[in-house]
């Protein structure tokens, strides 16, 4: 039947001028689909071939890490590598945000806060090795500003600034310790108006660089290549650097190799070197 | 720019969820076309959602149906193993929910432009409906779709607030290029930050100029 119906529109595509050809016509059209029909068959093919291949990790360990870690892990993971021929890779951001992300299952194997609450709490959800739970630093903040704007001679000049950047305190420990400092100084009522909040400590120093706002509060781990004014530590609680080995990366050996390496005599220099106190 | 990784997996996700978005969306579109009812344009809205929403929103949306505590993210994890949430296959899904509309409405206005006549005709001479749809709907209609998919793979290509939330930032697994970007720019890698920029600009453009030029051409 169909063949019959295929046999009739082929003979009424010849006629021209029957008023129900005319529209008919457009089945020679037909052509458009089969080459779209083949351009669809390869786009699947072409599509089943990359599912077929690739999806493993290319790092031998993920580790989640607080934004203000990134200039010393990124050196620290270069010696690990070096040295263990263990590849590290690094998801950087807030460690609230980051926290959110282990508690909802990310395959993450080491995951690294600012503070020591966000550990406590992925502990407690089920997501860590409680036994791997280590303090390994304390972060210090630091004062900048944009190019053109001189650096304060004391925070509490900080007043002045017609824009000031910090982390957002609601997921960021820099941006919680840098409104406790601007809240003991007396100067949070006047500035909150005045004040914007990025993403994490590393976002506020870009901020501040790319001059959108006059100065920021930060973590001096990530201004050291330039001018900064060291944030007196009494002004605010210990922003104490801590990790955990994730459930998921409890069974990876590269997870303990990178903890290892960061606690070793050359991992804690190397935090020295970027402003961190590290217990001797 | 020393690591093409997420270039190549940018182009393999959305090419995946191209292929998802343009076979489900087409197949949709065919139906809300036909479907003569208010409901139609109900479900139409729906599936437009992902256009008008904040891609944060719809990650975040995503996050919850997919996630590992969800009902779906549990089948997911029951049947593979392992999460959604978190892997490519997330990035795909999140890539294929931004692509589907342009699929579906550039395709539904199409197979509407189509003259009811000429489907009539054939109908009359005694194709069934699938055959309608074959020989004579979905050919007329075929410029208008292929434009569709265009754009579609163009926001797949570039998705990034929907990816982020759904597939997260994990380097050599799921950050795809538009992620890759927006981690240059955190990290002060201008120019890992300025290749990728460029790249997905191009892309956009040549995606464009194809569907103004071959798609969108006057017959």
């Amino acid at each position: 039947m169909a063949q019959l119906v295929e046999h009739h529109l082929a003979k009424v595509r010849v006629a021209g001028s029957n008023p129900v050809v005319r529209s008919i016509r457009i089945v020679s059209r037909a052509p458009v689909l089969r080459r779209l029909g083949s351009i669809a068959a390869a786009l699947v093919l072409a599509a089943s071939l990359l599912v077929a291949c690739g999806g493993e990790s290319r790092y031998d360990v993920v580790v989640a890490a607080a934004s203000d870690t990134r200039d010393a892990f990124v050196e620290i993971a270069a010696f690990a590598n070096a040295e263990f021929g263990v590849d590290v890779g690094f998801v950087f951001g807030s460690s609230g945000l980051l926290r959110e992300q282990v508690i909802a299952g990310a395959p993450y194997d080491v995951y690294v806060s600012a503070n020591d609450t966000y550990v406590d709490h992925v502990v407690r959800a089920g997501f860590g090795v409680p036994a791997s739970r280590w303090e390994f630093a304390e972060g210090r903040l630091a004062v900048i500003s944009a190019d053109g704007i001189g650096l304060p001679g004391e925070v509490s000049e900080l007043g002045a600034s017609s824009r000031l950047v910090i982390a957002n305190p609601s997921h960021a420990p820099y941006g919680v310790a840098a409104r406790e400092a601007l809240q003991r100084l007396g100067l949070w009522g006047a500035l909150e108006q005045r004040v914007v909040l990025a993403d994490n400590v590393a976002d506020a120093v870009r901020v501040v660089r790319a001059g959108e706002a006059d100065a920021g509060i930060v973590a001096l781990s990530l201004v050291l290549d330039g001018p900064y004014l060291l944030v007196d530590d009494a002004l605010h609680d210990p922003i104490r650097q801590s990790l955990v080995i994730t459930t998921h990366g409890s069974s990876n050996p590269a997870a303990r190799t990178f903890i290892e390496v960061l606690g070793s005599a050359e991992g804690r220099s190397i935090l020295r070197r970027y402003g961190f106190t590290v217990k001797p | 720019m020393n690591d093409w990784f997420p270039l190549w997996l940018s182009l393999r996700v959305s090419i995946i969820a191209t292929v998802v978005a343009g076979v489900v969306g087409v197949a949709l579109a065919y139906l809300l076309a036909k479907w003569r009812s208010r409901w139609a344009s109900v479900v139409e809205a729906v599936f437009t959602l992902p256009i008008v929403l904040p891609p944060t929103v719809l990650g975040y949306y995503l996050l919850t149906l997919l996630g590992s505590r969800s009902a779906i993210g549990g089948v997911w994890q029951d049947v593979f193993g392992s999460p959604l949430v978190f892997t490519q296959a997330g990035a795909v899904v999140a890539a294929t929910v931004s692509a589907l509309p342009f699929v579906i409405r550039a395709a539904r206005a199409a197979i509407n432009n189509v003259d009811a006549r000429v489907e009539e005709s054939a109908r009359v001479m005694g194709l069934s409906e699938l055959r309608v749809a074959q020989v004579v709907t979905l050919p007329l209609a075929a410029r208008g779709i292929g434009a569709g998919v265009a754009l579609g793979f163009a926001r797949a290509l570039g998705d990034f607030g929907a990816t982020v939330m759904v597939a997260g930032n994990i380097p050599g697994q799921t950050q795809t290029l538009p992620v890759a970007v927006y981690d240059a720019v955190q990290a002060g890698d201008d120019a890992t930050a300025r290749t990728g920029s460029l790249l997905l600009g191009a892309v956009a453009i040549v995606v464009l100029i194809l569907v103004t030029q071959v798609f969108a051409r006057r017959r």
